[in-house]
């Protein structure tokens, strides 16, 4: 009954979000085109579209196949929609776990304060110092063999969890001096709730616009290291079609629709997730949503 | 002394909240048809309670007006030595060669006047300079330390932002910055609220002791009667977007007639009299919907079934040409 | 038998600016206060902005730690209090804070304070008594749980939403209401309800409140006892009626002859001297009222006053110590 009503409420918020401007709209709508193909369109594949000589190579754009064939035989459209999806999933795994470690460690920070809040500092200020790039080449280097989509995500989590910390802290520590906090304390709620119910809420815009950011991060991270060779070649991300592509010339030989493609998409990702989450992080802002409140 | 500065004749200025594609779907009336003169070299008090009106009348009198606040009909007109000036009719540039100059406004919270990023010495530059291209800064900085000295502010002031000052002394500053090129005209809104009583009553002796050096004219809008006690020559107390009485501050407060106005002084504890006091019942009214005919009916101990119907017009009392009631107690 | 609250010499210092240039300032300055658990008295803790009335209120609410003195409730340390021993401080003395837009987050709804307070201190253990509780208590102050279930802050008036957050602190059943400032954001004119409300609240429920404000027309009318604060030092303390009509020093006489008078004919007749940098005050050798004072002496600028005994009160002045 309970999940039913917040989830009425979810989407209603939701539905209000995507009308909240014309930037929104878009960047929510392009967002949804790119999700169906991802992760429904991609069902629909006829076969594995990794798998090379699966059909005429070097094919431009045609009915048959609408983004063309690959030097290796593989349908460019099918390979896109996969890639698509796995790019995505390593964004989501990399942004999500980074950042809600990053953002608990935040909270706890900016609540404690003291040893605690100067511990988990130094900790998270080491991470934030290191440089992600080399380390991950290096990681990659190393671990060739067995890298996969996850495990290239969990990487970027875990080089990218330091940054969430001091943003969230010092939301936190904003609130903390705030007299409603006081009036918790005296209404006898313990530390965890008040971080969870007092704090959270106003940590949400800066965290709904983070995470899609990072995410953007971290797709574009995958990209690189896929240039260099890097990353996991035999999965199908964007990065890895650039690689192929750049590795047979196809620029050179006028094969433009196999670079153009996947270059397209993450340029339209990027776009789309910014838009977005531009737009969460004023929407959700508790100011204007109490003046939206107010409206009603 | 009884000259008109200011003539404000059936002022109606609504907040005009619109859906989208412009159509209107709510107005907030908080001036609905207010006509009063303000006489030169007088300390004009308006008094009400919060979310009266009040504020919006001296926002717009000083021809701040920006959607979704809307000016629906009425006339402002300064009679400024002579020149009548029609303030509704002036568009912005005209209007900004006003302020400051001869018209001065002090808003609601010092920080909205003051920019938190730059010195208080080049905010007074700023002014200065808008409105006189040709002083250099030596002559500038000159105007200004003189202005500080006469107002009793330490020169240190100057060079300091805006956050390393008290809460009070920011205000000072903002009525230094006010008073700064002798305007004729300094509309005060709530100029102490939030201060305390030593520095309210440093804040408003300043204001009337400007008043009396350069004999201009001063309008304080404020909840507290108490400070209109103190300050004012006249008082109009507002209910509803509409003024309920006008007279001098000894009649008002010696004799009021209104019930609103009588409730609002006898609520105010005073040092001595520990007599129990009521607070005034009932909710301040909606300014979207109104309550018909007397807006003040449904909190008046003395509201009749006419009171609920018909407004009852703001009116002369008697020979006394001064005082005004809104009330049907005493028209007929 | 321990008093319920008694705070000995405490002090606050604050570190004010960067670690190389900062500087000090002395908030609360050597303050002692005491409130008694068998008489039920309103005592005013009155002070303008800067007195450190409401720094003293948070030490005392345990939320500030002293930089010197303690503060014991019923003889323990309340910096050293811990889980059920903490809980039981915090259900005898409650606050109520000044704006009450702030005193709740804008994002919650305002029952979820009152059925969790009952809730946490275990006053009922179900929602259906805890609702029948905060309904009983919000009729203390006038309103009822159908008024304000399931609304957020924004939904209400300034005075409602106060009154709402002393039905809050009141539903543990506190021996001490601290209110800082409780009417200072509310309409002159709907101030005398809730001062009201908390006039009858101590006869009804036994209970002590400290009172602080600014105001002293609304001390006067509320309070027993009064204690005068400047630039963190108490100067005059003790019963208020006397104090407030036959007021022995200087800052209480200006304090008291600035109260704009709702008199026409009683208007103030000397110009105030307003403080310069303020900053200065609280580094000052001597008096720290002395540079605004218009009896001060040579011996009042080089040399604090002591809080001393005097006709009944306690006074720091260097005129009334001989």
């Amino acid at each position: 009954m309970r999940f039913k009503a917040s989830s009425i409420r979810f989407l209603k918020l939701f539905w209000g979000f995507a009308r909240y401007r014309p930037s929104v709209t878009i960047g929510v709508t392009m967002l949804a085109i790119i999700l169906a193909l991802g992760f429904f369109v991609s069902l629909f594949a006829p076969y594995d579209p990794r798998r090379w000589n699966q059909a005429p190579r070097d094919l431009p754009p045609s009915s048959q196949h609408i983004l063309g064939t690959t030097s290796l035989g593989q349908d460019v459209f099918w390979l896109l929609t996969w890639s698509i999806r796995n790019s995505l999933i390593l964004g989501v795994i990399g942004s999500a776990i980074g950042l809600l470690i990053g953002a608990s460690l935040g909270l706890i920070a900016g609540y404690k304060g003291g040893l605690t809040d100067r511990l988990i500092l130094l900790l998270s200020d080491t991470f934030i110092v290191l440089p992600t790039f080399p380390v991950l080449i290096l990681i990659s280097t190393l671990l060739r063999a067995q890298l996969n989509i996850v495990l290239l995500g969990l990487m970027m989590a875990l080089l990218t969890w330091g940054m969430p910390v001091r943003n969230v802290r010092s939301i936190v520590l904003g609130l903390r001096e705030r007299d409603f906090t006081y009036t918790s304390v005296f209404s006898g709620f313990k530390t965890f709730n008040i971080i969870v119910s007092e704090y959270l809420p106003h940590t949400l815009p800066w965290i709904t616009a983070s995470f899609m950011s990072r995410i953007n991060m971290c797709i574009g991270t995958e990209v690189t290291l896929a240039i260099f060779g890097l990353s996991s070649l035999q999965e199908a991300t964007l990065g890895t079609i650039i690689y192929w592509a750049l590795k047979y010339q196809a620029l050179v030989r006028g094969l433009w629709w196999w670079i153009a493609a996947p270059v397209a998409t993450v340029v339209l990702i990027v776009v789309s997730l910014y838009l977005v989450s531009i737009g969460a992080a004023e929407y959700l802002n508790p100011r204007s949503r109490l003046y939206r409140i107010k409206g009603e | 002394m009884t000259e008109e500065i200011i003539s404000i004749k059936n002022l109606k200025a609504y907040y005009v909240l619109k859906a989208v594609g412009g159509i209107v779907h709510a107005e907030i009336k908080a001036v609905d048809g207010v006509s009063m003169k303000v006489h030169s070299g007088e300390i004009l008090g308006i008094a009400g309670e919060s979310g009266c009106g009040k504020s919006t009348l001296i926002k717009t009198i000083y021809g701040l007006v920006e959607p979704p606040l809307t000016v629906v009909d009425g006339s402002i007109t300064y009679n400024l030595e002579g020149r009548k000036i029609s303030l509704l009719e002036l568009d912005k540039s005209k209007l900004s060669k006003l302020w400051f100059k001869d018209v001065s406004y002090i808003p609601q919270g010092s920080m909205s006047v003051l920019n938190p990023v730059r010195k208080i010495k080049d905010q007074f530059f700023d002014v200065i300079k808008s409105h006189y291209e040709n002083f250099n800064v030596d002559e500038m900085e000159q105007l200004m330390i003189e202005h500080f000295d006469r107002l009793g502010l330490p020169r240190e002031v100057l060079s300091s932002y805006p956050h390393q000052l008290s809460g009070g002394m920011r205000q000072r500053v903002v009525i230094a910055l006010a008073t700064l090129l002798k305007p004729r005209v300094i509309l005060a809104d709530e100029p102490t609220t939030a201060l305390d009583v030593v520095v309210q009553r440093g804040i408003l002796q300043l204001l009337a002791r400007v008043q009396q050096e350069l004999k201009n004219t001063l309008v304080v809008v404020t909840h507290d009667m108490g400070v209109h006690a103190q300050i004012a020559h006249r008082l109009a107390v507002m209910y509803a977007g509409k003024i309920v009485e006008i007279g001098t501050v000894e009649e008002v407060f010696e004799d009021p007639l209104h019930p609103y106005t009588k409730h609002l002084i006898r609520a105010l504890p005073m040092i001595g009299d520990k007599a129990r006091r009521a607070g005034i019942p009932g909710k301040p009214p909606s300014l979207r919907k109104p309550p018909s005919g007397c807006r003040f009916h449904p909190r008046c101990p003395y509201a009749t079934d006419m009171c609920k119907s018909a407004e009852p017009l703001l009116a002369q009392i008697g020979r006394n040409p001064s005082r005004y009631v809104a009330c049907h107690l005493y028209s007929g | 038998m321990a008093a319920l609250i008694e705070a000995k010499n405490v002090t606050k210092i604050f570190k004010i600016g960067g670690l190389v240039f900062g500087s000090k300032l002395t908030a609360v300055d050597d303050v002692s206060l005491t409130v008694k658990e068998e008489e039920t008295k309103v005592i005013s803790l009155v002070g303008e902005s800067g007195s450190g009335k409401t720094t003293l209120a948070r030490i005392l609410l345990g939320l500030i730690k002293p930089t010197k003195g303690t503060v014991a409730y019923r003889g323990n340390d309340v910096f050293k209090l811990k889980g059920a021993r903490l809980m039981e401080f915090r259900k005898e003395v409650q606050p109520i804070f000044q704006n009450p837009f702030e005193s709740f987050n804008p994002l919650k709804k305002v029952d979820q304070y009152l059925i969790g307070t009952i809730l946490n201190y275990k006053i009922a253990n179900n929602e259906k008594d805890a609702k029948r509780i905060t309904d009983n208590t919000l009729h203390l102050v006038g309103l009822s749980l159908d008024e304000i279930e399931g609304k957020y802050p924004h939904e209400f008036s300034g005075g409602e939403l106060q009154r709402v957050s002393i039905a809050r602190a009141l539903l543990t059943n506190p021996k001490l209401l601290i209110a800082d400032e409780p009417v200072s954001m509310i309409d002159a004119s709907l101030r005398m309800e809730i001062i009201n409300i908390m006039l009858d609240l101590k006869q009804k429920l036994k209970m002590s409140i400290l009172y602080i404000t600014h105001d002293l027309a609304t001390a006067y009318y509320v309070s027993d006892d009064i204690a005068i604060m400047y630039r963190g030092s108490i100067v005059e303390q003790g019963p208020a009626e006397e104090i407030l009509t036959k007021p022995l020093h200087p800052y209480t006489a200006i304090l008291l002859d600035s109260l704009p008078k709702p008199d026409p004919k009683n208007r103030w007749k000397e110009e105030i001297k307003l403080s310069g940098l303020e900053v200065k005050e609280f580094e000052a050798l001597g008096c720290k009222f002395a540079n605004r004072c218009p009896y001060a002496t040579n011996r009042c600028l080089k040399a604090r006053p002591p809080l001393l005994n005097v006709k009944g009160r306690l006074i720091s002045c260097w005129l009334l110590a001989e």
